[in-house]
């Protein structure tokens, strides 16, 4: 079979197979169900791992009903499929596959609607990676969202899990809007939706429309992303969605949106606002960082585990804005091998948290204070997904991170090493914090004025059988994750990548008039002697933040004043964080306006 | 964040988005001007490429056919997840037992609203019927016919109320129909695809213009769609019916 | 000029929708002032594709080739309602659920929910 052939099936498969679970769901029993699921996402991460092998001898194209342009004029719709796409596209299929195998033993009973809407959000996630048009994009931007939304509120009888689904889809489809304005308004001027065609027929001159464009398409995307302050959502869903969700959700579909973001950046606008690269950067980098720092600080303030992680990720998809906002090529391979090796670790430790649930009934870090003694195994991954969001080291994170660090220092940019350096800290110190207490006890004692913990319904058949299964899956991404840099050429293949998405004239070529872009261009990979004092320097700043939040209350007064300060700074962002969704609405619409204003008092 | 600091921002904001807005609309082609060339070539080469009138239809199709497929997954995964929602603590078996057998407008419909509801069914049936198959020829198609077929089960409830609607609506069978036109239009793109090499490539004989059946494919994926908006529709009727009728019957 | 205004109406229906959802004190209302902001979309979308003094792009009673507005937004903009009311319908289900639960559907009192 072609490749060519190989980007519809990826997609096209598991959407006939959720219809067929649909359709027999009431009829046949649950694992029936799930083993066909299961075989959907399987199907798809095969042919996603052969397609990206294909792409990586050159771009694949699809027209979808034969309709190649003409002239230079695009017809209808096409899949236009780079290794990076590709490799995501079979990393999300990768993601679904482990989470539905995490979750056969996890459900007590539950209908077709999991399996289904599991299998359509990977497709929607599949075609968002591969598509070239771009309001098809913005389609798979909705079928992504209205699985999610759906499946967040998959516990339906707790009703917090059925307001953070309401958050999440009211601020994610305004969003959506947003990007669809942008849409609209390139339409209008290009009289195209090809991405190829647009960039082509917009040239090299950058107006109010193209900027005011640009912008609501990136800030509708980052929404999905979670930046601040577009990021409230998130957490809200996150502390509320099926365990195994969460594993695709900080895993996947957040770093999609910043994907296609840069994908957009690069197959549309990067001729029209190539000039003004430097202000471009500038207000990137000021919400990147924003984002990095406010999401480590409230990751660290948490003691809700799932709740942790979610802020966690907040802080992560601010590394990778930065990255995306430095605009050079090993900034985005090193964000390509970041992504990969953030979502195996992320998903390990939300398979962790699941586990938590399914044994303990609870994720609340004070409520389990001490339960994991004498249990090395769940203790062992979740530290080592610790480490891997501190960037130590071999992780993929540690890869990532030396890349844009690289990337940063070529700018003239080396201060950026340490905001970022500090929220990867930050991230690692608050996990090795919860660990701290749940595996040893350790930490002060509760505040006995402290609000109580919210009741968890449980999601699962508590002390059911052993789960095997969540433990294997949970021990393939941990290791997975770990084994990122022993894959030889990983960032040399990642710069490759990253050096043939930003090609446009290339693009062009290939998508409008059928040329072959050839094999990947080879590009030496940096030396990482430097990065790794780096990573170990975070690995220890990690442990010292982890160590002072837990023995604090064990230093001399005048030392333990030192916690006033931060308390302080907690204190205000709590109280930002405060779950009303029109607030979210009024932060959204303050980010968008502040974007915007900025893009074109600097352009201008 | 209060009231009033919550409108101050919105009105900075909006005055910021507004300006934003303004500048950027003053960038397009001035009214009633489009430019093209997308839709003037479609407009060109459709008609006799395709072997029909309607080119919006050719485009929804067609030529933009992946947009359609993930718009009816859009609906079927939408309804699939107000299922998921509004069925939660009611098992279905118990549905039929409920104590009461008064629902929302039954008993209470008199004899002229029924009257003319069974009226408004034939017209319903009838015009849902003829718009979702002529969407070749005229401004109908898939989408539109079967929304407004659904509409049957609007008016099952207005004149005979609930439980003559779900006597009549078959949920498990629905599901069925809903899944079915939805796998079928993702199960043409696959036919296709090992037929002609191209995902959702219009394979069939185009027929002549004006003919039910002609532009090849469009009809039967127009089919699909019908029936699976028309299944989803009666699903979400059902659903919502069902759920103002456990509210009066349970006060909390 | 008058053209001009034709395009800010989106902009206005945008901005108004927003202001709406942000100031709403019940999520029915918050819901459909969501629709209303989508709303603008549609509106954008088939003003940059119309014609003026030009017919539908359906040619059975006009011979093809008359002059036509442009197809591909009216196709764009079925898309876009289709979406609207789908994700309309779920948040209405949310919402639904929501009151039967806890008795409100207003915003500030629900803020413990998202706790």
């Amino acid at each position: 079979m072609s490749a060519n052939m190989l980007a519809p099936l990826a997609f096209a498969v598991p959407l006939v197979v959720a219809a067929v679970c649909a359709g027999i769901g009431p009829f046949v029993p649950r694992r029936v169900l799930d083993a066909l699921a299961f075989g959907g996402s399987v199907f798809s991460l095969a042919a996603c791992a052969l397609l990206a092998s294909d792409a990586a001898q050159g771009t694949v194209v699809h027209w979808f009903g034969g309709w190649e342009p003409r002239h230079g004029i695009a017809l209808g719709i096409a899949f236009v499929v780079d290794p990076v796409g590709a490799a995501l596209a079979a990393f999300a299929a990768f993601l679904t596959t482990a989470a539905m195998a995490f979750a056969w033993t996890y459900y007590d009973e539950s209908g077709p609607a999991f399996p289904v809407l599991m299998l359509v959000f990977m497709a929607a996630l599949i075609g968002f990676f591969l598509t070239g048009d771009l309001f098809n994009l913005f389609v798979f931007f909705e079928l992504m969202g209205v699985a999610a939304y759906a499946l967040t509120a998959y516990r339906t009888e707790d009703e917090s899990a059925v307001m953070g689904a309401l958050s999440f889809a009211v601020v994610n489809s305004a969003g959506a809007f947003l990007i669809l304005l942008g849409i609209a308004l390139l339409y209008g001027r290009t009289g195209a939706l090809n991405m190829a065609q647009i960039a082509h027929a917009l040239g090299g001159h950058a107006d109010g429309l193209v900027l005011v464009a640009f912008a609501f398409i990136a800030c509708g995307l980052l929404v999905k992303a979670a930046l601040v302050p577009f990021h409230f959502w998130l957490a809200d869903a996150h502390a509320v969605a099926p365990t195994p969700l969460c594993v695709l959700f900080s895993g996947i579909m957040v770093q999609a949106g910043i994907y296609a973001l840069a994908r957009v950046y690069w197959s549309v606008f990067s001729g029209a606002l190539g000039e003004h690269e430097t202000a471009l950067r500038g207000v990137f980098l000021a919400f990147g960082v924003a984002t990095a720092l406010v999401g480590g600080i409230m990751c660290f303030a948490q003691r809700h585990f799932k709740r942790l992680l979610a802020f966690s990720t907040i802080a992560h998809t601010g590394i990778l804005v930065c990255a995306f906002a430095l605009f050079r090529t090993q900034a985005l391979g090193g964000m390509w091998l970041y992504i990969l090796g953030h979502g195996l670790a992320k998903g390990a430790l939300f398979m962790c948290s699941g586990i938590l649930l399914n044994r303990f009934g609870s994720v609340d870090v004070e409520e389990l204070r001490n339960i994991l003694r004498g249990r090395p195994w769940v203790t062992g991954a979740i530290a080592l997904g610790a480490l891997a969001l501190a960037g130590m080291p071999p992780f993929g994170t540690f890869v990532g991170t030396a890349l844009i660090d690289d990337g940063a220092r070529e700018l003239g940019l080396s201060w950026l090493h340490f905001p970022l350096l500090l929220a990867a800290a930050l991230t690692g110190g608050s996990v090795l914090n919860a660990l701290g207490h749940m595996a040893f006890g350790w930490g002060p004692p509760p505040d006995p004025h402290a609000q109580t913990p919210k009741h968890e319904t449980t999601e699962t058949k508590k002390n059911g059988g052993f789960p095997y299964a969540m433990y294997a899956v949970a021990a393939v991404l941990t290791l997975a994750s770990f084994s990122a840099m022993f894959v030889g050429g990983a960032p040399a293949a990642a710069l490759g990548a990253a050096a043939r998405f930003v090609d446009r004239p290339a693009q062009l070529a290939v998508v409008m008039n059928g040329a072959s872009s050839g094999p990947l261009p080879h590009v030496a990979a940096p030396p990482l002697t430097e990065a790794i004092v780096y990573g170990f320097a975070t690995t220890l700043l990690a442990m010292a933040f982890a160590a002072f939040a837990l023995f604090g209350h064990r230093l001399p007064a005048a030392l333990a004043a030192l916690r006033r300060g931060p308390a302080l700074i907690v204190e205000a962002l709590r109280a930002v964080h405060d779950g009303v969704v029109t607030d979210y609405i009024a932060w959204l619409a303050a980010g968008t306006a502040t974007i915007g204003v900025a893009l074109a008092v600097l352009v201008r | 964040m209060n009231d009033r600091i919550r409108k101050t921002i919105m009105m900075a904001t909006g005055a910021a988005l507004f300006a934003l807005g303004l500048w950027a609309v003053g960038g397009l082609p001035s009214f009633g001007h489009y430019p093209g060339p997308y839709g003037d070539v479609l407009n060109t080469v459709a008609p006799h490429e395709r072997q029909i009138p309607n080119i919006v239809t050719a485009v929804n199709f067609d030529y933009r056919g992946m947009d359609t497929l993930g718009e009816e997954y859009i609906f079927f995964a939408a309804v699939a997840g107000i299922a998921l929602v509004l069925r939660n603590d009611r098992k279905r078996t118990t549905i039929d037992a409920l104590p009461s057998r008064r629902a929302l407008h039954g008993p209470d419909a008199t004899d002229a609203v029924r009257m003319f509801t069974v009226l408004a069914l034939a017209v319903t049936v009838a015009f849902g019927m003829y718009l979702g198959i002529h969407a070749a020829q005229t401004p109908g198609g898939g989408f539109q016919g079967g929304a407004l077929l659904s509409g049957f089960a609007a008016l099952l409830l207005l004149g005979f109320g609930f439980p003559v609607m779900r006597k009549i609506l078959s949920q498990d069978g629905f599901e069925a129909v809903e899944a079915a036109g939805a796998g079928a239009y993702a199960l043409i793109g696959i036919a296709t695809l090992v037929a002609s090499g191209a995902f959702l490539k219009n394979v069939l004989p185009l027929g002549g213009e004006g003919q039910l059946f002609s532009a090849g494919t469009i009809p039967i994926i127009n089919l699909c769609v019908g029936v699976e908006v028309c299944a989803g529709f009666f699903l979400l009727f059902l659903e919502f019916a069902h759920e103002t009728r456990i509210e009066e019957q349970e006060p909390e | 000029m008058i053209g001009y205004l034709a395009f800010v109406v989106p902009v206005w229906i945008f901005v108004a929708g927003l202001y709406g959802m942000a100031t709403s004190r019940n999520l029915i209302h918050l819901i459909l002032c969501l629709s209303i902001t989508q709303s603008s979309t549609y509106v954008l979308i088939l003003e940059v594709g119309y014609r003026l003094g030009a017919t539908a792009p359906v040619f059975s009673d006009v011979l093809p080739g008359t002059r036509a507005v442009d197809p591909v937004v009216d196709a764009l903009t079925l898309t876009d309602i289709v979406v609207g009311a789908t994700v309309t319908a779920l948040l209405l289900a949310f919402a639904l659920r929501i009151h039967k639960r806890t008795g409100t559907l207003d915003p500030e009192a629900l803020r413990e929910m998202s706790g």
